[in-house]
């Protein structure tokens, strides 16, 4: 490794694609300037120890996730760039309003799929498309929630094209994850870049679980309610973040086996007896939430917490059955969702999706198939989806008879070029795609967004897959001020 | 507090003395071995911590590094130190909002430590106790770690709980250990040499000889570890510490402090503070410390009933 300064001017562009640092011409934008003036003046080997420090500080914290398909040993690393991204406060600015829009409208398409159901009577959203997904709950038909809130926690994921507007590639209604990574990849820029940090006057986010905290609290009409966060335990990808969440809001974190219903109410087992729970933020999925009601093989949830919870004993956040307005399928409407529920244009974009289910759609897509990206509708994690471009002939031909056995069941995207942001790669900066997952919460005082969010990138070169499950990393984002 | 996390802090505790405890053996029959050429002080630690005698593992021959490479890392031995420290991390993971942040870094340190994989390379390279010693940092900094950032409550109450029963019964091992070895006959030297050792392995070593001015007899020792009020690894220095964490759960989780634990907590301690070595000695030692054990085993079981029931 050499012990020559950082040429920042070395910069392998690649083309036709927004690179978040540098422009067209490879001229460093003006809002990395700050930024680059510090780096400019540390060598290869400080940047190289910055790694291996931030890298040492994972591991040392526990800060891990697990890889379910992996057969040898299933604890990681989240890989961490260094190299922040950064966004102006005008961008910013756009992107903030869009999310509380969509997330807005997002939240009256559930409530009124769940009760009028106005939408599909005036022909916005067909009806098919609750028929035809498997997260919509008819236990949540005709039920009133508190607040009538039922996505509290969001996470939208956004990508820049090469036009340098930011799309939305996908909502997280469900059980979003990620936030405790931005949490602690500020924490690890406060070690590593604490000038630039400041001197770029950066946005702060160490309230999110205040934040978070507050709703949860506005939830319950408590003045000091029992909130619990409920995990499917030390096995699963996202414990870290449960831990970290539980422990900075200062709430109990439980497991299934730990709660369990009486006469429709909730409690806890403590060691001194039994304590009625008032808000349960679960991050157990829909199906393994109930055995009585969803999947009743399930040991991670609780029996009859979906009774307790439609006797308005015990809110459950986010609400069950949010999973149908987040399915990739839903994604194509929610423009025409916004326009119909707020009379408003929407603020950020959709990426342009052919839904298969539409004959001369599928048609289309297996006709261009090289230049799509296609996945299933109830995807997630960058499982099971198909990159035209990178798949061989086989795996093309195996998948499209996935396809056209269940058409319905896949949506297609033209192949994109995400945006790039500098990494710090074998001892120089090197351009890596890069999504942006900014996280809203709604509660009783409307929706905040976090001003911040996890950047994931694919640390692979050329790589589209930013998923920290297909070994996509992270790397800081600094939303500056204005 | 939840009872499984009670539970989970009780035995990170116990998980975490006793790998403390085993590296502490290790070290006092390896640093005998370099003075004595006799292995058997390593029959009844083998035993205690791996349910097979040094025959049933066929260790004979160049024994001790052999024997020390099978506790720490042999994973087929539930309390091989690899194993408790796995268990203490897992332990601690589950319980990490609980628990500061400085205990968990040190725990997960520990952990990824002894994972090394060229670790137990480096021991067969290396001075056994160099590797040891680092270790044992791990288990000394866990216990600052402990005493300086945890919050005086719930948690603090059940990982004590868990640490003086566990060294509690640990010390009852180390003087059992001895008095089974009795079959091998040493001489007053190799005797000085291996309580020596032993009371230096648990710090109690300085603090026995201004107490019995190096008088090395089993008695002293004996009186030492049970009986001694200031001895932080004596059996009745352990019981009141027991008394008074069990006591403190009481009060903070609104139990009624007139139950079967407490009783048995509050007898084993009243029985220790009049007790005379004389007498001891002369009722029997072993009859002593086996019926202490299941005194141990009792109050385990009560322990479960009163705080961990839930579950």
């Amino acid at each position: 490794m050499s012990n020559g300064k950082l040429n920042i001017n070395s910069y392998n562009h690649y083309p036709e694609t927004w690179d978040e640092m540098y422009d067209d011409n490879v001229d460093i934008r003006s809002h990395y300037l700050k930024f680059a003036e510090v780096i400019k003046s540390l060598s290869q080997d400080d940047l190289t120890k910055k790694v291996d420090f931030s890298s040492q500080l994972f591991l040392n914290q526990g800060i891990t996730f697990t890889v379910y398909n992996n057969s040898k040993g299933t604890e990681k690393i989240f890989p961490y760039d260094i190299i922040p991204r950064i966004i102006t406060a005008k961008e910013w600015h756009k992107v903030e309003s869009g999310i509380k829009q969509r997330i807005k409208a997002l939240n009256l398409f559930i409530k009124d799929t769940y009760s009028n159901q106005f939408i599909y009577k005036d022909g916005i959203v067909p009806f098919e498309q609750i028929l035809s997904s498997n997260d919509y709950s008819l236990q949540m038909y005709q039920l009133k929630v508190p607040i009538d809130i039922y996505t509290h926690i969001a996470g939208v994921d956004l990508i820049r094209n090469n036009d340098g507007e930011f799309y939305v590639l996908e909502d997280n209604l469900r059980t979003p994850s990620g936030v405790s990574y931005m949490i602690e990849n500020r924490e690890i820029s406060k070690r590593i870049f604490p000038a630039a940090l400041s001197s770029s006057r950066v946005m702060p986010i160490t309230n999110y679980a205040q934040m978070l905290s507050n709703k949860l609290k506005g939830l319950s009409d408590k003045n000091n309610p029992n909130i619990v966060l409920l995990t499917p335990g030390i096995y699963n990808s996202a414990y870290y973040e449960h831990t970290t969440l539980a422990r900075l809001m200062g709430v109990e974190l439980v497991e299934g086996q730990d709660l369990f219903v009486d006469n429709n109410i909730v409690f806890m087992k403590n060691a001194g007896g039994i304590k009625k729970v008032d808000v349960i933020y679960r991050r157990v999925d829909d199906d393994f939430l109930d055995p009585l009601v969803f999947n009743s093989t399930s040991k991670l949830g609780v029996s009859s917490i979906m009774s307790a919870y439609r006797s308005g004993n015990v809110v459950i956040v986010n609400a069950p059955g949010t999973g149908f307005a987040d399915d990739k399928a839903t994604y194509t409407y929610v423009p025409d969702m916004i326009k119909y529920y707020l009379n408003e244009e929407p603020i950020l974009k959709n990426i342009q999706t052919h839904k298969l289910s539409d004959k001369s759609e599928l048609e289309y897509v297996l006709k261009n198939i090289d230049s799509m990206v296609v996945k299933k509708t109830d995807g997630s994690g960058g499982y099971g989806m198909l990159i035209g471009n990178a798949a061989s002939e086989k795996e093309i031909d195996d998948y499209k008879k996935q396809i056209l056995a269940n058409p319905k069941g896949f949506i297609a995207q033209p192949t994109l070029n995400l945006s790039t942001a500098p990494c710090f790669i074998d001892g120089k900066l090197a351009p890596r795609c890069v999504d942006f997952r900014p996280f809203a919460l709604m509660g009783a005082d409307g929706i905040d967004v976090c001003p911040g969010g996890l950047s994931r990138v694919a640390l692979k070169e050329g790589s589209l897959v930013v998923n920290s499950s297909q070994g996509g990393g992270s790397k800081d984002t600094w939303v500056l001020k204005k | 507090m939840l009872s499984r996390v009670a539970n989970n802090l009780f035995w990170l505790e116990r998980y975490f003395v006793r790998s403390h405890s085993l590296l502490n053996l290790i070290k006092a029959n390896y640093l005998s071995n370099l003075d004595i050429d006799d292995i058997s002080p390593w029959d009844k630690t083998v035993l205690n911590f791996t349910g097979k005698t040094l025959n049933e593992l066929s260790l004979k021959e160049n024994a001790p590094v052999d024997i020390i490479q099978l506790l720490l890392f042999d994973r087929r031995y539930s309390n091989s130190a690899i194993n408790l420290v796995g268990q203490t991390r897992q332990n601690t993971r589950s319980v990490q909002e609980h628990v500061s942040k400085e205990i968990w870094q040190n725990v997960n340190k520990y952990y990824h430590f002894i994972e090394q994989k060229d670790l137990s390379l480096r021991f067969i390279d290396q001075d056994p106790i160099t590797i040891i010693d680092e270790m044992l940092m791990y288990n000394m900094l866990h216990y600052s770690n402990a005493d300086i950032n945890q919050e005086r409550g719930n948690a603090y109450c059940f990982m004590n709980l868990g640490k003086y029963i566990e060294r509690l019964c640990q010390s009852i091992d180390f003087i059992l250990l001895r008095s089974s070895n009795s079959n091998a006959v040493f001489d007053e030297l190799e005797e000085h040499i291996y309580w020596k050792n032993l009371l230096v392995s648990v710090g109690g070593y300085q603090q026995f000889v201004k107490a019995y001015k190096s008088v090395f007899n089993s008695k002293n020792i004996i009186e030492f570890i049970v009986l001694n009020p200031f001895f932080p690894n004596s059996i009745y220095y352990c019981l009141n510490k027991i008394a008074v964490h069990s006591n403190r759960l009481n009060k903070f989780n609104d139990i009624n402090p007139i139950n079967d634990m407490s009783f048995r907590v509050d007898k084993l301690d009243s029985n220790l503070r009049y007790m005379k070595i004389d007498n001891l000695l002369h009722d029997g030692l072993e009859s002593f410390l086996e019926n202490l054990k299941s005194e141990m085993s009792s109050l385990n079981k009560e322990i479960d009933m009163v705080y961990f029931n839930n579950i």
